[in-house]
């Protein structure tokens, strides 16, 4: 099916075939058993109008739907992606879309759920050409079988668990780096300059990005001669106290907190209080808006990586990317968790060009087989994450930005 | 030394916060025979309750009256929407009706509060920290943990006289015993049932503040671990009894301190509920509980 102006214009004609106008007749018919005929014609001739404008003006959008977790617990992070995805949007359209149609955005809420996704993906594969979500690996590793079965291409932004794509090739693709190469260049250039002797490493198991960065982290620290242990926590745990407690017995130089949010938080502040010595990092897997809410004295000094940082870069189209987010947010910074999703909707955007898809709605497969192909051998893309290529088990493939957090803002730290 | 004081510390707070848990749950079971799935969800409720208390007035006091009356007040609510008209009917019935209950409460804070993310209490009074040095470690505990211990020892303390010595709490012993007999002997059982629900609330409503002021931050599905380990607290501890839910909460605070500082991390809940699965062997009706009398 081809770009639609709207998801009411694609389910009429997902209902009556090709001319769109089936399902509308027979309300139309009901409504005029049950009702006076004047009054049912009026109806029916608002209901055909509409049905044959929107069917008229579903060339003129290429219909993107994306999944995010709007409500839930992982909420935190959906304003930045939405902002994200967002800008992106409004600038292809300011520029005059795609080869001269507008991008229609649908968004869909998994509410941090799962479960939920596997009906959404369903949902968004039929109204959409292309999937640009779900954004996170536990929705994405439900997401992804389905849109195999479906043959929908569909690209998950923030999505950087271990194996998520494997079983769903061709069609599944990250646009996040995996752990298994952001982790070991981060954690390489942290052990240049802090040069640490004993590790802890504090994995949260129930997640799957954090118990890959966890795990990684892990063996890199090994791998550059640093002695490791490795602790469990728990994000719903209500005291963080017996874990730090374990980890100062440790005497470690360096701790690595490889956990979600939540219990990210709770353990650096339980660490202040033990008065723990160690340096901190933070892998990218706890990063959000609570992380970033701490208080300048009590992420003084954490180590953190991530896939970027816009705060710091010098590159034009990044700054202006900056600008755009903060109008609409208040002035607060953008993350790379907004990046990731402009980025994501800027290759889906180069790549439909590119791969010159019709966009009708009769070439919809082949335009994904098309797009599919096309996406697989991206090589080189400028992003504002930087300069990223597509591995072969479909994820994008960038270096590491690693900060610290001095006086209330982030610094780039480098291996001098 | 210095490691197992401190664990000992932490076990005991996380133990009190269960036994505040526990104690409210084993008392709605004790009195009404009921497995009241609403609890982590008031709990949840209480503690964003206790959260727009504390931004308005700034006393952590008035934010935990405020979480007690609240849990209160939703406690009655539920009771009069899942457990009294069910009443004498299949347990299952009310089970579902709480654990339904529960699901709208969540939802409803989803859609509500910042759409159901994250929230964090704000940490200036309870962060505190209190240290004490020895000659080769040193201790520490935050205030907002000496809270939690004494505001759980006061409840229960209070909870315990309020069965015992009140009218209202000869009521509730009554009803415990036998509902029928109490209604011939003139009980108002639905009264007495709604107290008993309200009271064991008011109990999830101050852990909720409490517990708020310590996580890193707060959800609409914060209580729901909770409620399950109060649950098992409850089993093992001895349906309705109330110093067996203080006892096994402080065990399981304990057991879990004492796994994560000196066995493997990741096998923390499997002690916990292994420790749980002994008792129940050994002790089939919990660790104060009363074999029920059989007929002859």
């Amino acid at each position: 099916m081809g770009p639609a102006e709207s998801k009411l214009s694609v389910d009429i004609r997902a209902g009556a075939g090709a001319d769109g106008l089936g399902i509308a007749q027979l309300i139309a018919q009901t409504w005029r058993e049950q009702m006076g005929i004047k009054t049912a014609r009026i109806v029916s001739a608002v209901i055909l109008l509409g049905a044959a404008t929107s069917t008229a003006t579903a060339q003129e959008a290429w219909n993107i739907t994306t999944m995010l977790p709007l409500t839930g617990p992982f909420t935190a992070v959906s304003p930045e992606m939405k902002s994200g995805m967002e800008i992106a949007v409004d600038e292809i359209n300011a520029k005059g879309g795609i080869k001269g149609n507008k991008i229609k955005l649908t968004m869909l809420d998994t509410q941090s759920n799962p479960a939920q996704v596997a009906t959404l993906i369903r949902e968004a594969c039929s109204d959409a050409l292309i999937v640009a979500g779900p954004t996170l690996s536990n929705e994405a590793r439900v997401a992804f079988p389905v849109a195999k079965s479906l043959e929908c291409p569909a690209i998950a932004s923030n999505a950087a668990a271990k194996g998520i794509t494997t079983n769903s090739r061709p069609w599944a693709f990250a646009y996040a780096t995996p752990a298994e190469i952001l982790s070991p260049s981060s954690i390489e250039l942290i052990v240049k300059k802090l040069k640490p002797k004993r590790a802890v490493v504090i994995v949260e198991k129930s997640d799957p990005s954090a118990s890959d960065q966890g795990d990684v982290s892990a063996k890199s620290l090994k791998d550059n001669g640093v002695q490791v242990e490795t602790f469990v926590a728990n994000g719903n745990d209500v005291d963080f106290g017996p874990v730090v407690t374990r980890t100062a017995g440790a005497s470690p130089d360096l701790v690595v907190i490889a956990t979600i949010d939540k219990a990210a938080v709770g353990l650096i502040r339980e660490m202040r209080k033990s008065q723990l010595k160690a340096a901190i990092m933070l892998t990218q897997s706890s990063l959000s808006g609570l992380v970033n809410a701490l208080d300048a004295e009590t992420i003084e000094g954490v180590y953190r990586y991530a896939e970027a940082d816009p705060g710091s870069s010098s590159d034009p189209r990044v700054k202006q990317f900056v600008k755009a987010f903060q109008d609409r947010n208040s002035g607060k910074m953008p993350t790379f968790i907004a990046v990731a999703t402009y980025d994501t909707i800027s290759l889906i955007s180069d790549m439909i060009q590119a791969a010159d898809l019709s966009g009708k709605a009769s070439d919809r497969s082949s335009d994904r087989k098309k797009f599919v192909e096309k996406l697989s051998g991206v090589k080189d893309w400028h992003g504002l994450a930087g300069t990223m290529s597509m591995s072969a088990e479909g994820f994008m493939v960038k270096p590491a930005t690693v900060l610290v957090s001095h006086n209330g803002k982030l610094e780039r730290v480098t291996a001098d | 030394m210095g490691t197992f004081v401190q664990q000992c510390i932490n076990g005991l707070t996380i133990g009190c916060t269960y036994a505040l848990v526990a104690v409210g749950f084993t008392l709605i079971f004790g009195v009404l025979r009921v497995v009241y799935l609403s609890h982590g969800a008031v709990l949840a409720a209480s503690s964003y309750l206790g959260l727009y208390a504390l931004a308005y007035s700034g006393s952590v006091l008035i934010a935990i009256a405020t979480g007690i009356i609240g849990g209160a007040l939703l406690g009655f609510i539920v009771e009069y929407m899942t457990v009294r008209p069910f009443r004498g009917q299949n347990h299952l019935i009310p089970m579902v009706a709480t654990a339904s209950v529960a699901t709208i409460i969540q939802e409803v804070l989803r859609l509500t509060f910042q759409g159901g993310q994250p929230i964090a209490y704000p940490r200036a009074i309870t962060s505190a920290l209190y240290e004490w040095k020895f000659s080769e470690f040193r201790i520490y505990v935050t205030l907002g943990q000496i809270t939690i211990a004494l505001v759980a020892i006061l409840l229960v303390v209070a909870l315990n006289l309020a069965v015992k010595r009140s009218w209202m709490g000869r009521g509730i012993r009554s009803v415990a015993d036998s509902e029928w007999v109490s209604s011939l002997l003139g009980v108002h059982v639905n009264a007495i049932s709604a107290q008993t629900v309200a009271l064991g609330s008011s109990l999830a409503g101050a852990a909720g503040v409490l517990l708020g002021l310590t996580v890193p931050a707060i959800d609409p599905h914060f209580g729901e671990t909770l409620q399950f380990k109060a649950l098992a607290i409850t089993l093992f501890a001895g349906l309705g009894s109330v110093p067996g839910a203080v006892i096994g909460g402080i065990m399981l605070g304990l057991v879990e301190a004492f796994a994560s500082g000196y066995l493997a991390t990741s096998y923390r809940d499997l002690f916990a509920y292994v420790m749980m699965i002994v008792i129940l062997s050994v002790r089939p009706a919990g660790l104060l509980g009363r074999q029920p009398a059989q007929r002859v």
